[in-house]
């Protein structure tokens, strides 16, 4: 069904049983992606998702179900099963539509990529596969490795007329290698490269980069264990920041669920020399965020400001809470959430080269976020891949674990780089941080 | 095998939906046979070496309290098809969510397509699959009526509160709670083209609960989870009191420990989730899923000693109400019981359809999927180390200076065997005994490594449910040991 027969139905079947607010949020997707294994195509795949959240409100409740029944029978179910439910009146929680939902601005419309034949996935991968390999005698294998695209419309529509749909598109290759040297352990080098469409791919640097790595790390030092200063690399920086948005979440704030307290907005918890911004239509965004899945139109907001917590993440009902304007940060569900949309750290004034100190470590990428990381308690225990300053020069470390408390690496800021860099987790610049426990593995 | 005459099937060309109508699959019956003989048939004659159909239809139901109030209800409805074909060694997927005959031949003819291969021509004669009568698991089993028997919402909703208004009363300093309920009834249908034709119905549930405690700065949250498998009564049957007094004690032990110092040490890991570091470290890499990439590096070593010979381990889907347990894998393939390790000697190998084509190790009935979204591979099912001879006192009396993880959080392996994992609720020993609790700690280590160092088995063995995240999806799945003395591991901390 189209969006407006979607509204349609569901407007008719809500009269039919006494339902006056609803709303419905949703995505439809399909993604391709292949693997490869020793110079053959190993597996292709081809998902078509539908995934949406219906909620039906009364004056103090309300009941939300998930379904990928988008037919109208399937409406019908889940307006009826999500009605029961808020008549039983059980959660502690009552959101409502929000006049903003229906505020009038305009979505460009993008034009996506035509879908790539499977067999040009394929061929490219196997050409990347053979690539590596060539590239070094220690190069065995590549055992994990991808290619595909991903595309679809995000939609929401409510009982008060609020229509919205705005599209998706990224295309992504990662290699995953084995390096493995006569008298050493086997190692791994990681490569990923996403961008808007297949064309735009920077197939030549997700090689390059590959098969630089797997040299570097062929020449492993260990760590040595000790409290020291650590540079992040933006992705790391962010990953693990992340891990933690309970601290600028209403929602987890107003559950008890957070590391601050409703009191501490506009408290100091960070270096003066941090800042951390949402910003949903950032440029580098591959995806820009037009609205939220409450129909509200996503705004670019200050979350710290020199050090301080100044904005929270809202959906309506806990911007209510907080006699706030809703943040256009909701999150569907079956308890209204609210969530960042692309954290940014503005560049600093100062750069440094991180290696220019003996023993100094730097961060590029954590690992078993789900396993290290005790969000309520602030501590994080974490493996990384990393380098180590040896004498001038960057040497890969062998493995290592860093661990700390968030609120403690937020006030142990000791400067941000000038340059920063758009990665999966946002878009940052590398961040210098003191007292960082590093443990060798 | 009968033969069909194409010509009397133009109507699949020209057709469609006069005969494979949208018309959504209410039920998993034996009347499909015929429909999906043909398609199973069409697809072989296309050129595919093996052809797999998986119908799911599922329902999900979560309930949460937080703080002593009902913080969300969320029924959870799914239906849909995976469709994957072999040709040679290549392998194509592909999925939708509509439950329909149209569905199953659309997601045919795009499966073909990126597989290579086109649909025969209206003129040919197709052989249509032949398959078996219903081998239907969930009717043996007597598990068609699970569904029925469950608990209504207001039922989980007051369950999950009582439970969540026992941690206020019994975990001390407590500042935030949260208990939730969740109900998993999936109804899945395999058909394929070597002749399976197999329904199963898995009900699993879980109640997981977590206290938050803060005093004087020091922060402490505690988790426990317990599950069913199998048993519509579960929920009911939940022993509540033994699960707040778990997290009441171990909060109290925890809130104030004190942060554990980085080092190797002899560690003892307690009975149950220790399991966890066996199930990632070395289970995994005695799938097939990492033995045909040649990236486990137990590959070549079937027969050989991998492990100090205290070290027995089994993977098996037949205990009894256990999470990892089934009745029938996700390619239709009755459950067994797997001898991984005897006496540290590698015996088997976990091996799905592919995997045992690929690698010659025989199949296990290990084919797992999380839903009709993923193609199935290698997993594992109950996991553990078996029983040894001493009692867990042994164990820790024989350390001098060493940890007793108790309790393990979560964890991850990297294909080069190396591990870590959050320690959740630690002891120091001094001397043979316990002396202060510890926080913050995180094991690390290669998995190789380790097997060589496990020298103690205790005789306490214990299973607890999990979940199991790999490249066919999250599914749930037992971790179990009896507490274990490790020789020397890693352990990271501040």
């Amino acid at each position: 069904m189209k969006k407006d027969e979607i509204f349609e139905h569901l407007t008719k079947e809500a009269q039919k049983i006494g339902i006056s607010e609803w709303d419905l949020s949703g995505s439809s997707s399909l993604s391709t992606s292949v693997a490869v294994m020793g110079g053959k195509v190993d597996k292709i795949q081809t998902r078509d998702a539908l995934s949406f959240g219906l909620r039906v409100m009364t004056k103090e409740s309300f009941g939300y179900i998930s379904s990928s029944d988008l037919s109208g029978p399937g409406l019908s179910k889940a307006l009826k099963l999500a009605k029961d439910i808020a008549e039983l009146k059980l959660t502690d929680t009552s959101p409502h539509l929000t006049a903003n939902s229906t505020e009038k601005f305009a979505i460009p419309e993008r034009k996506l990529a035509p879908e790539t034949d499977v067999r040009q996935l394929s061929q490219k991968l196997l050409e990347m596969e053979r690539e590596v390999l060539k590239a070094d005698p220690a190069f065995k294998k590549i055992p994990y490795n991808g290619i595909g695209e991903y595309s679809g419309k995000r939609f929401y529509l409510n009982s008060i007329g609020s229509m919205r749909e705005e599209s998706f598109q990224n295309a992504w290759a990662y290699l995953y290698l084995l390096a493995e040297a006569e008298g050493k352990k086997a190692r791994k080098a990681y490569s990923y490269e996403q961008a808007l469409s297949f064309a735009d791919l920077k197939i030549n640097k997700c090689v390059q980069d590959t098969i630089n790595s797997g040299k570097f790390v062929l020449d492993y030092v260990p760590a040595s264990t000790g409290k020291r200063q650590v540079c992040f690399h933006p992705k790391a920086f962010l990953t693990l920041l992340s891990a933690f948005s309970n601290i600028w979440n209403a929602r987890l704030i107003l559950d008890g669920k957070s590391l601050v307290k409703r009191d501490q907005i506009g408290a100091t918890f960070a270096s003066t020399s941090f800042s951390l911004v949402d910003s949903p239509r950032h440029p580098f965004h591959l995806n820009p965020v037009w609205f939220d899945d409450e129909g509200v139109k996503a705004e670019e907001m200050s979350i710290f400001e020199g050090g301080v917590l100044r904005n929270l993440v809202h959906n309506e009902e806990t911007a209510r809470a907080f006699g706030k304007k809703t943040t256009g940060n909701a999150i569907s569900g079956p308890r209204s959430s609210a969530s960042h949309h692309y954290l940014t750290v503005p560049a600093g004034t100062r750069e440094q080269d991180w290696a220019e100190e003996q023993g100094a470590v730097y961060v590029e990428e954590l690992h078993a976020l789900h396993a290290g990381i005790q969000s309520l308690q602030g501590s994080f225990s974490l493996p990384f891949d990393g380098q180590i300053a040896v004498d001038g020069k960057k040497r890969s470390i062998e493995s290592g674990l860093i661990s700390g408390d968030i609120l403690s690496l937020l006030q142990n800021i000791v400067f941000t780089g000038k340059t920063c860099e758009a990665t999966t987790a946002g878009y940052a610049p590398n961040i210098w941080v003191d007292g960082i426990s590093v443990t060798a593995g | 095998m009968r033969l069909s005459n194409w010509g009397t099937m133009t109507y699949l060309a020209g057709g469609i939906k006069n005969s494979f109508d949208h018309k959504i699959i209410e039920s998993f019956h034996d009347d499909l046979r015929r429909d999906f003989g043909i398609l199973l048939g069409l697809a072989r004659a296309a050129g595919a070496d093996f052809a797999e159909f998986f119908l799911e239809r599922r329902s999900t139901f979560r309930a949460s309290s937080q703080n002593q109030k009902i913080a969300a209800i969320n029924p959870m409805l799914e239906t849909g098809i995976g469709l994957r074909i072999r040709r040679g060694t290549e392998d194509a997927f592909v999925c939708g969510s509509e439950l329909s005959l149209f569905s199953a031949y659309s997601l045919l003819q795009r499966c073909l397509e990126i597989a290579g291969l086109d649909l025969p021509k209206n003129s040919s004669l197709i052989p249509e699959v032949n398959l078996g009568p219903l081998n239907d698991y969930a009717a043996l089993h007597k598990k068609l009526d699970f569904e029925k028997k469950l608990p209504g919402t207001k039922e989980v909703a007051e369950r999950i509160h009582d439970i969540d208004s026992k941690l206020w009363k019994q975990v001390k300093f407590i500042e935030s709670s949260g208990v939730s309920a969740f109900i998993d009834h999936q109804d899945i249908l395999v058909l394929s083209t070597d002749g399976v034709f197999a329904r199963d119905i898995r009900l699993n549930q879980q109640v997981m609960a977590n206290a938050y405690a803060f005093e004087n700065g020091d922060r402490c949250d505690v988790r426990e989870s317990i599950g069913g498998t199998s048993d519509p009564t579960f929920l009911q049957n939940v022993k509540s009191d033994v699960l707040v007094d778990q997290l009441a004690k171990r909060s109290a032990e925890m809130l104030h420990a004190s942060y554990v110092e980085s080092g190797e040490y002899p560690v003892v890991l307690g009975n149950g989730f220790g399991g966890v570091i066996f199930h990632e470290a070395c289970g995994h890499l005695l799938e097939t899923t990492s033995v045909r990439k040649k990236s486990s590096p137990f590959t070549e070593l079937k027969g050989q000693k991998i492990a100090h010979q205290a070290v027995t381990a089994w993977d098996e889907g037949l205990t009894e109400n256990a999470y990892g347990s089934i009745s029938m894998d996700d390619e239709g393939m009755p459950a067994q019981r797997t001898l991984l390790i005897e006496n540290g000697i590698l015996k088997n190998f976990l091996a799905d359809r592919n995997g045992s084509l690929e690698t010659q190790h025989p199949r296990t009935g290990s084919g797992r999927r999380q839903d009709y979204r993923f193609a199935p591979t290698s997993r594992m099912r109950n996991t553990y180390i078996q029983a040894g001879s001493y009692s867990p006192e042994d164990l820790i009396s024989s350390v001098d200076k060493g940890i007793y993880a108790l309790k393990l959080g979560g964890g991850s392996v990297e294909p080069t065997g190396d591990f870590n994992f959050a320690i959740a609720s630690a002891w120091l020993i001094e001397k043979g005994k316990l002396t202060k609790p510890l926080k913050g700690a995180t094991a690390i280590g290669k998995g190789q490594e380790v097997l060589e160092r496990i020298s103690m088995c205790a005789n306490d063995l214990e299973l607890v449910p999990g979940a199991c995240g790999s490249i066919s999806g999250t599914i749930w799945t037992t971790v179990g040991q009896p507490h274990i003395k490790v020789d020397r591991l890693t352990i990271g901390g501040r």
